[in-house]
């Protein structure tokens, strides 16, 4: 299985690249997987610094962002995307069984622990 | 009634990795007609015993003498004492003082070994005359006391090692567990003065068959089902275990850990940094209750190897009941007992909890007046978010939402006083409120479900008006007086909370489930034939999700789908892409419940619910080339997410009886 984490400006432009790929297809109105697509994750922005919040819960300061949009793909087929592929660390998104970080192609799961 | 030429469920589950159990019955026989499964991330459920854990399968076991039971062969020669052979040579297997002997006490042949107030260490009855043991090695030893006179016990010493005086009750066989020395032999004697025993039936097996050890700084003994790895240095003691492993293959490994006086209980026993799994720190506290932990081989270079080490540097740690078994998540079929109700096939769409530790032991967000506490919870927790009582404010949110998205925000709960919780979207009345969006007062506060033992499913629904991470869980001073406990935090987009989806550090995504079977065309008929389901959805969602029998295309379809109409369920046929049938109706709730089958015949269509025709075509034609089972309409599309207890589907048109009695619940 292969994994790609990707970076766009913006997520009309991360979806259309997903789509021109081939990575999905709108039938209906519906998002349908294609080509080995098992999962499109749209993670959207980024948090780079936590907000922060009074003893109520009001928020005091907002959180600043890590530029664009992000994505998380999971297919069976190879693609490049080019740029748009990045290669982070601790991650902010994973997939069930899989390691925080996996990125790829040819991967494993890996379990983690009991629910 | 005629048989189904196809079922699924019926109280028959059985998964395998990428297959669920379909089947067909001929006579009193049953033949395998596997459903494909496709869910590429693992997924849970709530499992027979009422808990919540992964879908997997388990491998066989790789562990050999994993509770240290076995043993190698008997090492004695002549335990018995054959008194046909001369003593003192290599056949009788024993070399003694001149005046231990054989003797024979009723019939039965023995060793006596008397003490006189000279013999200053009692009489040696040494076993073989070298060799016999294996230096600093675990033996478990046994004999039968024939006869005793006086003595307090059989001292046995097993080379230079530390002497155990052995019980000497008669008539009983007896067993010690040993460890040698520096040298070999093994030698019984008698310290009580001007006394004398008699044994027979003696043998010495070593024991920690097919594990090696390491000692590095310690060394491990093996006793009565346990290994102890007793330490004197931080160097790394060792056992270990060989078995071939597989790259990227999963592995559930339990043990035991019965006693411990290592320094730590967490960080005391690992697996090898040397080994296929990498360097593991595992829990080590004493308890009776065995561990639990899963490991992915991350290679297989240049051993293979269960690895088990203390880097303890004083004190010991006792293990037991060591397995390993490789386990598979992925594509796995999920038999869900949510509720304590019958089982049920699980099909969920992809979702992903934005909560990033759902089994939270710290802040992630803004939190006040809660702690983090260990608790076990009956359906398989170990820890829990604790709100006290109404005498301050207190929350803990998580998870990032965005302005104008619908969420869902769900936890498992257990109140203090053991009632069912009150959730409300005010502050003044209630147990507690779940925020989303950085407000309690919009959204929809769903029906609580029990998971038993007065544990609750909580979960609310909202479309958020802002982007925010103020989203959990909140309690007013306004609000009960009742404290709770909370795990299982789950935010995910969506209309309804679907299983839960652990976290641990990130958000993290569970694929949908997708399950078809081609190649049956065999198994339908396309001229007549009924398709019947037990199912029920996972939420009134106005979507359409299908249940189809296909040939591969839209063009030839006949298939059952909850519609984007309020409880609405509609049967359809498709005969050259132009519909032949469709006839609706509207249930109560489509969450429930319901038996539905649908008749297809040229001419003849009708759709029954719960023991009633609901409804009935008289006009149009059938498919052909009907072949392909799916949860879904094709190719992924309209693709059904719910709970199905039972699918069957018949070769022929059942009569109105017939169908009756089928779909009475």
């Amino acid at each position: 299985m292969n994994i790609y984490k990707l970076q766009y400006t913006d997520k009309a432009t991360g979806d259309a690249d997903l789509l021109a790929k081939g990575a999905y297809e709108v039938v209906e109105g519906e998002q349908v997987y294609r080509n080995g697509t098992q999962a499109i994750v749209y993670i959207g922005q980024i948090v780079k610094v936590p907000a922060t919040y009074d003893d109520e819960g009001h928020e005091l300061t907002p959180p600043i962002y890590y530029d664009g949009v992000y994505y998380d793909l999971m297919t069976s087929e190879e693609i490049d995307f080019g740029v748009n592929e990045i290669f982070p660390t601790n991650c902010a998104h994973s997939f069930l069984g899989w390691p925080q970080d996996a990125e790829g192609t040819d991967i494993e799961p890996t379990i983690l622990t009991t629910p | 009634m005629a048989n189904p030429s196809l079922q699924i469920g019926s109280g028959n589950w059985a998964i395998k990795a990428d297959e669920l159990l379909g089947y067909r019955v001929v006579g009193n026989k049953y033949f395998p007609v596997p459903i494909d499964v496709s869910r590429a991330t693992a997924a849970t459920r709530v499992d027979e015993a009422g808990l919540v854990d992964y879908a997997e399968i388990l491998g066989g076991e790789e562990v050999t003498n994993g509770d240290f039971t076995d043993t190698g062969s008997d090492l004695i020669v002549n335990g018995i004492f054959d008194t046909t052979i001369p003593m003192n040579t290599a056949g009788s297997g024993w070399f003694t003082s001149t005046t231990a002997l054989f003797y024979n006490v009723g019939g039965v042949d023995g060793m006596k070994v008397p003490r006189t107030t000279s013999n200053a260490y009692g009489v040696a009855l040494k076993a073989d005359n070298s060799d016999l043991l294996t230096a600093n090695t675990s033996y478990k030893i046994s004999y039968e006391v024939l006869e005793n006179n006086g003595s307090n016990g059989v001292y046995i010493l097993a080379g230079a090692g530390t002497a155990v005086n052995g019980a000497i009750t008669t008539g009983v066989t007896h067993t010690i567990y040993i460890t040698s020395g520096a040298t070999t032999y093994l030698r019984f004697y008698n310290q009580t003065n001007n006394s004398d025993y008699t044994i027979t039936n003696v043998t010495c097996e070593e024991l920690g068959a097919d594990w090696a050890v390491i000692d590095g700084g310690g060394s491990v003994t093996f006793g009565d089902s346990f290994a102890e790895i007793i330490k004197t240095s931080a160097i790394p003691t060792f056992i270990q275990q060989d078995y071939p492993v597989t790259l990227g293959a999963s592995h559930k490994l339990t043990y035991t850990v019965t006693e411990n006086t290592l320094p730590s209980t967490t960080d005391e026993l690992a697996l090898s940094s040397a080994s296929a799994y990498g360097y593991s720190p595992l829990d080590a506290s004493a308890s009776a209750t065995p561990k639990t932990v899963y490991l992915t081989v991350t290679d297989i270079t240049p051993n293979a190897a269960l690895r088990l080490f203390s880097r303890g540097a004083s004190g010991s740690i006792k293990i037991t009941d060591i397995s390993v078994k490789e386990v598979t998540r992925d594509n796995i079929a999920r038999i869900d007992y949510t509720d304590g109700s019958s089982p049920h096939l699980l099909s969920e769409p992809q979702r992903e909890n934005l909560i990033t530790y759902s089994e939270p032991t710290t802040d992630e967000g803004a939190a006040a007046n809660i702690t983090y506490e260990s608790f076990s919870w009956n359906i398989g927790f170990e820890n829990c978010v604790a709100f006290g009582d109404n005498s301050v404010i207190r929350y803990r949110y998580g998870g990032s939402v965005t302005d104008g998205t619908e969420y869902t925000l769900s936890a498992y709960v257990l109140m203090d006083d053991n009632s069912e919780p009150v959730i409300t979207n005010s502050s003044v009345s209630g147990d507690f409120s779940l925020n989303i969006g950085n407000t309690v007062a919009t959204g929809t506060n769903n029906a609580n479900v029990s998971m038993g033992n007065n544990i609750w499913r909580v979960s609310k629904t909202a479309v958020v008006a802002q982007t925010t991470t103020n989203n959990g869980i909140i309690k007013y001073t306004t609000q009960s007086s009742t404290g709770f406990k909370v795990v299982g935090w789950q935010l995910e987009a969506g209309s309804y909370a679907t299983s839960y989806i652990p976290t641990s550090g990130s958000a993290v995504t569970r694929n949908k489930d997708q399950f078809t079977r081609d190649g049956i065309g065999g198994l339908i008929n396309d001229s007549e034939g009924v398709l019947f389901v037990e199912m029920a959805a996972l939420s009134n969602d106005l979507t359409y999700r299908i249940l189809s029998l296909s040939d591969g295309t839209d063009n030839e379809r006949i298939y059952i789908q909850y519609t984007d109409t309020t409880n609405q369920v509609s049967v359809v046929v498709k005969v050259g892409g132009s519909t032949q049938a469709n006839i609706q109706h509207t249930l109560t709730d489509e969450t429930v419940f319901s038996k539905m089958a649908f008749k297809w015949k040229a001419n003849d269509f009708a759709f029954w619910i719960d023991g009633v025709e609901v409804g009935a075509d008289t006009s149009g034609s059938v498919p052909s080339g009907l072949n392909r089972l799916a949860l879904d309409r094709q190719l992924n599309t309209n693709t059904f997410y719910g709970k199905v207890k039972q699918l069957q589907v018949y070769p022929t048109a059942l009569s109105d009886s017939e169908l009756t009695i089928l779909t009475t619940p």
